[in-house]
């Protein structure tokens, strides 16, 4: 690289970018163990790949496109999972009363948390990444490998969605 | 102006429109009660995000950093110490494979024995050439005892008589040829 810059320690990053990277990965997943696994599994590659980044919004977004890849795994198990228990036990499908949901439900005390892990994910994780990663809706988009417009309709849907659910909440 | 689309609203909080679309709205929303009410129950749920605090945030921090500690290390004393999952099906069928190759290695093994025998010499210097024609038929028999190496070494005479075997022609042009030499 031509520009000469000083590396960023890792400590650095990890005291100022763990709150962003955590809380990504817990409203995504919406799971506090699940949250800790992939924050610590995003930070540790930081760790030893040691990527020679100039600044901490590139570590941000370094640090945001692995967490990302990470939920969407966990998504696509979980929901892997969910249909393998379903057909083993032969049960048409309930939303929101399987085993995973119920333990959800059970391990979210926050309202708001609740309501988030009902909104659909392609709306979820869009959502969570303008609220908590401080990214814009090209940097988004980049990311996802989706369209601008697609980002602002999501985000859009996302709100209204969760709106919705939480007034359910609150009657 | 017309009412702005309520998506379009929304970018409006994340400030991603340009700026005299950004101009525009908020002096639309001033004048439109059903766009200022929607925009409040848009940026509501951004603030209900925020104000959620997870819980314990600090004990996460502080164990999530040690477990980046404790898995660096574990992870500089190598591959061999990575710990995998396998199906237990795919255990059984490999280890299946594996006693089917070793009892199979270790019963040829045996068999091959013999060869690692030292090979036996026939020593047949002081035979002619039909004594060697004869004894062709010895070596197969030797080799069926199966006490010996499979490996015969055989040694051709140093004089040899050769006594050509072959067309009537051939012999007697070769008399022929020995008398003129004579």
């Amino acid at each position: 690289m031509s520009i000469e810059h000083e590396a960023i320690s890792f400590t650095t990053v990890y005291q100022t970018l763990f709150h962003t990277i955590f809380s990504i990965a817990y409203r995504i997943t919406g799971n506090m163990t699940v949250a800790e696994e992939i924050s610590q599994e995003s930070f540790l590659k930081y760790y030893e790949k040691a990527p020679d980044l100039p600044d901490l919004d590139q570590a941000r977004y370094w640090l945001i496109r692995v967490t990302k890849n990470l939920c969407y795994n966990n998504e696509k198990r979980k929901a892997r999972e969910k249909r393998a228990y379903q057909r083993a036990l032969r049960e048409p499908e309930r939303p929101n009363h399987s085993g995973e949901d119920l333990f959800l439900h059970e391990e979210s005390k926050e309202e708001v948390q609740r309501a988030l892990n009902e909104v659909p994910y392609n709306l979820r994780s869009v959502l969570v990444l303008k609220e908590y990663g401080q990214l814009n809706y090209r940097q988004i988009g980049n990311l996802l490998g989706i369209s601008e417009s697609n980002v602002k309709v999501r985000v859009y849907r996302g709100r209204e969605k969760l709106a919705e659910l939480l007034k359910r909440g609150e009657q | 102006m017309m009412c702005p689309n309520e998506s379009t609203l929304s970018a409006y909080l994340d400030g991603e429109l340009s700026t005299e679309r950004m101009q525009e709205i908020t002096e639309h929303v001033k004048d439109c009660r059903k766009c200022k009410v929607t925009l409040e129950q848009l940026d509501q749920t951004r603030i209900s995000l925020h104000e959620a605090d997870i819980p314990a945030f600090e004990a996460h921090k502080r164990r999530v950093y040690e477990g980046i500690l404790y898995a660096h290390r574990r992870g500089a004393d190598g591959f061999w110490a990575r710990r995998i999952g396998l199906p237990m099906p795919v255990v059984l069928a490999a280890s299946a494979l594996f006693l089917v190759f070793a009892g199979g290695f270790i019963y040829f093994l045996g068999q091959n024995s013999a060869l690692q025998r030292q090979p036996t010499q026939l020593l047949y210097a002081n035979e002619s050439i039909q004594g060697l024609h004869s004894s062709s038929v010895m070596i197969p028999e030797f080799l069926d005892q199966g006490r010996e190496s499979n490996e015969v070494i055989i040694e051709i005479p140093g004089e040899q008589e050769f006594m050509i075997i072959g067309e009537p022609a051939l012999i007697r042009e070769n008399e022929q040829w020995n008398q003129v030499v004579r």
